[in-house]
């Protein structure tokens, strides 16, 4: 008898994504079991970044089928795309993807916000998930006014905030010097030591892949090379 | 995602470019007062107006006259000589001037038969539909007299409600009447001074006594004579009243022993036979009816209130007041009233939008009618029509303001495309992005249209000030605390409209933000 905690948390079959006359994905097969941490490797253009936002519920596949946790993404409808997004996934991309016009702390609520929770409770979350970024004396601070790192563990707290089960990140210390992208990596295994969560790490470092996963995957043209 | 939160990002957004805001709530701010002044004085002169007369019932009284038929433009009974036009001249130029003196010689000589108020046509009057109440206008001139002075004068007696309460603030002396049908009287101070009463003490004593009043139908009185020496006529005595009276039924006795030359007394005579074609032979008769002075009029001063109506420009006039219902049966005691009727009566219907049917229906009977209720709903209709034409342009206004809302709304979700497309990857739905700009459209009507409603307000107090001033002016009394009027309704109203509209404007940008694709917004620079 199998057990759900057995099945992969990630399973695409032929996966496939186009645009247009271009095709990106082609018939993807890639099985990720829960807890793994798993690193992409691949020139620009193979189709990384594609596939993370094809985990990540921000796109649908042209063909074939993506089951996260036991839901293919394929099927969802827009809104429960946005559930999954909201309760399921959590990203952490090059860019931070912070909304500048709001602070630290407004930030990291903002999936609470979202999720309709009470003005003090979610304020009570974010604090703590700042302070466990060491963040606490930032929380009413634009991203304008702090550097890329603690943008970065800003963009972690509000990722980790409802406890995903699986972590897409997108080149995490792209922009960071290393001992700020040393930092974030940190909270990064820290938490998925902690929560038991799985990883996927999409990047060009070598180094940083050989740290952060047990699993390397190499793409190119849209393909895995390996499994 | 909480409706607080709504309305805080909509905030929010509206605090971030402050002065963008202003400028876009501005126009609704504009629009907004606009609307409410132009509704605002429309709703206060229509108040004012139906105040002023609803006092008085005049929104549901009609005055009725007795009318003439219209002399017909035809030869009919001319007199040959009056057709005959002398001198050389075009057919055309003949016939008009045959036509002219003919018009003019039947004008004269015989005028339409007139369509007379007497009590058989009142009772019609009374028995058409929506008719409550006729009150005939009883106003007669007569002679007065105190029996027990052998003194006299000239009386202009009115007939009035017996409960007519505005009377009562001007009665010096004594009271009002007793009852609809007591024959009492109130007398003019000025009337009793030509009789002869004079101190207050004197007056004091009058309370009580008997007055009598005589009129007549004569056309021709006594006191024509007095009129043709240019004598007075007021403050005779009874001996010189019985003296006038049998000189002038002596007169055209007089006449034949005129001493003129014997052909011009022929002449003069042939004149004075010469009666006007169709005129009546009128018997001089008189009516006469004693009443009991119950009270003493004084004459008006500068603190009454001014005349509200007919019956207090009738009662300001007279010399001797009586009841209504007493004043009818006595008028009607003169055979020329009779035949007559009244010179005007007040029909009183039950509402006013019964006022028009009312009207039409006294048309029908052929009456002279006048209706300060149909005039004012005339008055009403122009100032529906000018109001619906302010009304109209402030609806301009507010639109251009409103597609001006539209444009800076598409403007906002493209500066925001990449904030929409971080809230999408966080979980948003698009129905969430969809109520937060179209909660910032309803907060852009909401607060510009309650500062328009404000600023509409205090737009109105100079406005008001300078509208009183020249009501003032025109001598309007009493004034009304304001021309502005401010229902609660319409200070919900507004603001609520505002919201509407611009929640709409918001809409096909609000569509638009929660459609945009995570994928490509996050990518948005």
């Amino acid at each position: 008898m199998s057990n759900a905690m057995d099945e992969p948390l990630v399973a695409t079959a032929g996966l496939t994504k186009s645009y247009g006359p271009l095709t990106v994905l082609r018939d993807l097969h890639l099985t990720i079991p829960r807890g793994q941490r798993v690193a992409l490797l691949g020139r620009s253009g193979s189709g990384k970044s594609t596939l993370l936002n094809l985990l990540g519920g921000l796109d649908v596949p042209s063909a074939g089928s993506i089951v996260v946790n036991g839901r293919d993404l394929g099927r969802m409808t827009p809104n429960q795309r946005a559930d999954y997004r909201l309760t399921t996934v959590g990203m952490i991309f090059q860019s931070f993807n912070l909304v500048a016009s709001r602070t630290a702390i407004e930030n990291i609520e903002m999936p609470l916000v979202l999720a309709g929770m009470a003005r003090s409770e979610r304020r009570k979350q974010a604090l703590a998930s700042l302070d466990s970024m060491g963040l606490s004396e930032r929380a009413g601070h634009l991203p304008a006014e702090l550097s890329g790192g603690e943008r970065q563990r800003v963009a972690i707290a509000r990722a980790l905030l409802n406890r995903p089960p699986l972590l897409l990140a997108d080149e995490p210390t792209g922009n960071l010097d290393s001992t700020t992208g040393d930092e974030v990596v940190r909270l990064l295994l820290g938490y998925l030591e902690s929560a038991g969560a799985t990883l996927l790490l999409v990047t060009h470092d070598e180094e940083l892949a050989r740290r952060c996963a047990n699993r390397i995957v190499r793409m190119q043209d849209g393909m895995i090379l390996n499994t | 995602m909480l409706s607080s939160d709504l309305i805080s990002f909509g905030l929010f957004a509206l605090r971030r470019h402050k002065l963008r805001t202003l400028l876009t709530m501005l126009g609704i701010t504009i629009g907004t007062a606009t609307l409410v002044i132009s509704i605002s004085i429309g709703l206060g002169v229509r108040h004012v107006i139906d105040e002023q007369l609803r006092k008085e019932d005049n929104l549901r009284q009609i005055s009725v006259f007795p009318s003439n038929d219209g002399v017909e433009e035809n030869f009919d009974g001319v007199p040959d000589d009056v057709l005959q036009v002398d001198g050389s001249m075009s057919d055309a130029r003949r016939e008009r001037i045959r036509k002219i003196r003919a018009i003019r010689w039947k004008r004269t000589y015989a005028p339409a038969a007139p369509k007379p108020l007497t009590t058989e046509r009142i009772d019609e009057l009374r028995r058409l539909p929506h008719v409550v109440d006729i009150i005939p206008i009883l106003d007669e001139s007569g002679r007065a007299s105190l029996p027990a002075r052998q003194k006299e004068t000239d009386a202009r007696v009115y007939g009035i409600p017996h409960d007519f309460n505005r009377l009562a603030p001007r009665v010096e002396f004594g009271r009002s009447f007793s009852s609809a049908d007591a024959k009492e009287c109130l007398v003019h101070e000025y009337a009793l001074y030509r009789l002869g009463i004079r101190d207050d003490a004197d007056i004091q004593a009058i309370l009580g006594s008997p007055l009598r009043i005589d009129l007549t139908s004569a056309r021709r009185t006594p006191m024509s004579l007095l009129n043709l020496m240019d004598a007075e006529a007021g403050n005779l005595t009874r001996e010189e009243t019985e003296v006038i009276e049998k000189a002038w039924k002596m007169f055209p006795e007089f006449m034949e022993t005129i001493p003129l030359p014997e052909k011009e007394r022929a002449i003069l005579l042939k004149a004075l036979r010469r009666k006007k074609p169709g005129a009546k032979e009128v018997r001089d008769s008189r009516v006469s009816e004693t009443f009991t002075i119950v009270g003493v009029l004084r004459a008006p001063v500068k603190e009454d209130k001014p005349d509200q109506g007919f019956i207090d420009s009738g009662v300001r006039e007279s010399d001797v007041i009586i009841p209504r219902e007493v004043a009818g049966e006595f008028f009607l005691g003169l055979p020329h009233r009779a035949e007559s009727g009244f010179a005007g009566v007040r029909v009183v219907v039950d509402h006013e939008d019964n006022l028009e049917e009312a009207v039409q229906a006294i048309r029908k009977m052929g009456l002279n009618e006048f209706s300060m209720g149909v005039f004012i709903q005339q008055m009403r209709k122009n100032t529906v029509l000018i109001g619906f034409t302010m009304d109209f342009i402030a609806l301009v206004a507010l639109i251009v303001a409103v597609l001006g809302i539209m444009n800076t709304m598409f403007t906002t979700v493209l500066e925001r495309t990449r904030e929409i497309g971080i809230l999408k990857s966080l979980g948003a739905k698009d129905r969430h992005i969809l109520l937060i700009f179209l909660t910032e459209g309803a907060l852009i009507g909401l607060i510009g249209g309650l500062s328009g409603v404000l600023l509409g307000w205090l737009a109105s107090i100079p406005g008001d000030g300078y509208a009183l001033s020249i009501m003032r002016k025109q001598g309007h009394t009493p004034l009304p605390e304001s021309v502005f009027s401010y229902p609660i309704e319409l200070l919900l109203a507004v603001p609520l409209f505002a919201m509407l509209l611009t929640t709409l404007a918001a809409l096909l940008p609000a569509r638009r933000a929660s459609r945009v694709e995570p994928v490509i917004a996050l990518r948005y620079e």
